[in-house]
């Protein structure tokens, strides 16, 4: 935290090494932020290029009392909503799939379950396209960044209120996409998870 | 059994005692919705983070460089037509200077003087050939027509504005794709 902060203030001044040291400590979160909220490799990858430009070029207006991912989430959720907006619509792919990267989990489920895993990975990806911008947005943010409701609301400029709708909202749309298409579970919470019953 | 209270607990994430829980449990057993609801968050809380392809960082670096050649030609660019413009003007000078060359101070105030009025001149006497011309068409053509006129020229800005939008985004896509 401290180098961050570190790297921050020598990026602020000039510094690219530190503004790199940045970018490779980001990248992750940023890119599968862009990647569930556009579906494609290609337009995650130029999404997340975009973000940290727009960071790089905007580094003097960030406020060091924020957090920087929070800071850094929000500049790619909104470029990633403008650009479905101006889209309309998005084309998702099941190969896309195929042609990520991703993060290799210690906890790992069963390799035999690799391939249902992979499909539900897949149908997933597809369901959330039929959410609105923002929605998807604050699902991405709430299960795969770790973002509380209060860091939503900060990171899309909505009130808490207006998070906590949107997240039920969109759950139950999923649930109700997921039981139409009737799909088997074959999930494994990980173990920092506390179950919700 | 009420539904509302369980799909409340599943949204909510709330903590619930050992009552609760067999409660949601018993409930789950009958209702699809709930069981759905439970299962796409543990599908959520499942999935892992995708990492960009490896080389992630250098091509930001590239891109970086990339930008700041584009930014640099384009000061280049703008600094030689602001030299040009200071060229040509400080050559007008140097050209009335030339002309009037062994006159007199006062013949040199003179022709400079005259030649600030003539353009002065110009400029107010087309303005006035404008105004005129303006005038009488604005009598000769109809209300409707300039209407008409007005509104294609608004489409016609419109559509421009909007092309090159779409030639600077689609310009962009390309460059980085």
């Amino acid at each position: 935290m401290d180098d961050e902060k570190t790297w921050i203030n020598q990026a602020q001044n000039g510094s690219d090494e530190a503004f790199t040291r940045l970018v490779e400590t980001y990248q992750t979160p940023v890119y599968n932020l862009c990647y569930r909220m556009l579906g494609e490799p290609e337009a995650a990858e130029d999404a997340a290029q975009e973000t940290f430009f727009k960071s790089y070029r905007n580094l003097g207006k960030y406020d060091p009392t924020r957090s920087f991912a929070t800071w850094l989430l929000s500049i790619a959720a909104h470029h990633c909503i403008d650009r479905l907006r101006r889209q309309r619509y998005t084309t998702f792919s099941m190969d896309d799939e195929e042609n990520t990267f991703e993060l290799p989990d210690i906890h790992a489920p069963d390799p035999e379950n690799e391939l249902t895993r992979r499909e539900q990975q897949a149908q997933m990806q597809t369901m959330l396209r039929s959410l609105d911008a923002t929605d998807r947005a604050a699902v991405v943010l709430r299960y795969w960044n770790d973002c509380s409701e209060v860091e939503i609301a900060q990171t899309l400029s909505l009130t808490v209120p207006a998070v906590k709708s949107r997240l039920h909202r969109a759950r139950r749309a999923l649930a109700k996409l997921w039981e139409e298409n009737g799909i088997k579970t074959n999930v494994e919470r990980r173990p920092h998870e506390s179950p919700a019953f | 059994m009420n539904h509302r209270p369980f799909e409340e607990w599943l949204l909510e994430n709330q903590p619930l005692t050992p009552e609760q829980k067999q409660e949601l449990r018993d409930h789950l057993k009958i209702c699809t919705n709930c069981t759905a609801l439970t299962e796409v968050d543990l599908a959520l809380k499942s999935t892992r983070l995708v990492a960009p392809v490896a080389g992630f960082t250098d091509r930001f670096q590239l891109r970086l460089a990339a930008e700041r050649k584009h930014h640099r030609t384009l000061l280049l660019w703008g600094l030689s037509l602001l030299g040009l413009i200071v060229i040509l003007a400080v050559g007008v000078v140097i050209f009335e200077l030339y002309t009037t060359w062994g006159n007199s101070p006062v013949q040199i105030f003179v022709t400079g003087m005259s030649w600030l009025v003539t353009m002065v001149s110009s400029i107010r006497t087309y303005g006035s050939i404008g105004l005129v011309l303006l005038k009488v068409t604005a009598r000769i053509i109809p209300m409707s027509l300039w209407l008409t006129a007005a509104a294609g020229c608004f489409l016609l800005v419109f559509l421009w504005a909007a092309s090159l939008w779409k030639l600077s985004y689609a310009t962009s896509v390309r460059r980085l794709v």
